[in-house]
């Protein structure tokens, strides 16, 4: 890794350093030693069910930070095959018009066979990103169903696409990704019944106990209602509320990264797998290692 | 081969027909490779710009319009000033015989025309990660002539 290189905005160290970071080989540890302070770039993340139009409104959002001169980096998450292992990562091909900027930088990400729509050390290539001054990033999941929440443990705001004709409502008053969304988009707004699918939503949310987030209507193709997402945007950037079922993920997925992280996970495995130990036991070890009573 | 590769399908200038190339990006997906596929009509720019941020290995180009004798060069040359001279470049499509030398010796390591098998694909890409492995020159901006075809 060229450091020198990579403080001077130079986009080949930054792509390299980012497959470092995909690899494992670089932690966000490692990351903070060489950037001392460190601002927090704004996280977004979009997801949705496949095929409800992600990547066309990424586009239009993207747009509208470059016309805000903000530096921007996009992670677009594709799923790896099961077979293969191979992907096949085509999020590019909606960003059409934004793709010249300098201030824009744009990788595609494979999940490379993990679960939860995004690779789990994006933690670590959010904090590189933040560390070059990078003001805001956004996250494309890969077609995320309900129960995909890691996502939220690494954003700061979520957007949640839905589209006309996915499904009936009752999908949307089952738990999951639906009750930590900061805003609820319905694309498609020049198809039939998208208006009838946003009034649904309204309606499902408001039995909800939890502050609900604002529903918006808006076609990505014919570029419709955009005016007023960005605003909502704003206004949540500026007063972001926290809600007690995002934080409750959050920390339990950083839970899961210390667990796995703990330098003496590896014996205790060993010890579970050869049955010198219980489960129990093995929790309150680790629970003695990180001093919990 | 336990490393991923990463390899960019790119469909430079004014040029509509994808199949070849989606057909190419689906095969390399097959062989457990990460493909990243541009979409039509991306200018040299574009391209080297998305062979740098994806931090590609390969990069394919697919040509079916004609302007290969252009738009090939200028993107190896677009590349090696972005020192990506690194970057194993392959082509594909309708490239006449008589141009293919030119190609060749301008860093294009391999040209695959309609009828290719998908076998002699991975063939070639096999043997380019060998020649990378062993630090022979295969790079598009590294002094070598040798070639796949």
């Amino acid at each position: 890794m060229d450091i020198i290189k990579l403080k001077n905005g130079d986009r080949r160290s930054l792509s390299k350093t980012l497959t470092m970071i995909e690899k494992g080989d670089l932690k966000s540890a490692d990351i903070k030693e060489f950037f001392p302070a460190i601002n927090e770039a704004e996280v977004w993340a979009i997801t949705g069910s496949p095929g409800v139009g992600k990547s066309c409104i990424s586009e239009h959002i993207i747009d509208n930070w470059l016309q805000e001169n903000k530096k921007i980096a996009v992670l677009a998450v594709d799923p790896s095959s099961p077979l293969s292992g191979g992907a096949l990562l085509g999020d590019r091909i909606r960003i059409s018009n934004s793709d010249n900027s300098d201030n824009l930088f744009y990788r595609s990400l494979a999940t490379r066979g993990q679960s939860g729509a995004i690779p789990s050390n994006i933690s670590d290539m959010i904090k590189l990103f933040s560390a070059l001054d990078y003001e805001k990033i956004l996250i494309e999941t890969v077609g995320a169903g309900q129960a995909e929440v890691r996502v939220a443990s690494v954003s700061k705001f979520i957007i949640l696409v839905e589209a006309p004709d996915s499904g009936d409502i009752l999908q949307a008053e089952k738990a999951g990704l639906m009750e930590l969304a900061d805003i609820i988009v319905v694309n498609k707004s020049d198809l039939e019944r998208a208006n009838e699918k946003a009034e649904q939503l309204k309606l499902a949310l408001q039995l909800s106990e939890n502050e609900s987030p604002n529903v918006f209507l808006i076609s990505a193709k014919e570029k419709l209602g955009f005016k007023d997402l960005f605003l909502e945007m704003k206004e949540l950037e500026k007063n972001k509320k926290e809600n007690k079922s995002k934080s409750k993920i959050s920390l339990s997925f950083a839970w899961e990264s210390l667990l796995w992280n703990y330098k003496g996970i590896d014996l205790i495995l060993q010890k579970l797998e050869s049955e010198k130990i219980t489960i129990k036991e093995a929790i309150n070890e680790i629970m003695e290692e990180f001093k919990i009573d | 081969m336990d490393e991923r590769l990463r390899i960019v399908i790119a469909k430079p200038g004014l040029d509509g027909h994808d199949r070849g190339a989606k057909f190419v990006a689906r095969a390399l997906r097959d062989a457990g490779h990460e493909v990243i596929y541009t979409g039509l009509r991306r200018t040299p720019e574009e391209i080297v710009r998305t062979v740098i941020d994806e931090d590609a290995d390969f990069l394919g180009l697919s040509s079916l319009s004609g302007a290969h004798n252009f738009l090939i060069p200028k993107i190896i040359d677009l590349l090696i000033s972005s020192g990506c001279g690194d970057v194993i470049v392959f082509a594909g499509g309708i490239i006449p015989e008589i141009d293919r030398p030119r190609l060749f010796s301008k860093g294009v390591r391999a040209i695959f025309g309609p009828g290719t098998s998908s076998t002699n694909m991975n063939d070639f890409i096999l043997l380019t990660v060998e020649r990378r492995e062993s630090n022979s020159p295969v790079g598009c901006g590294e002094e070598t002539d040798w070639r796949w075809n």
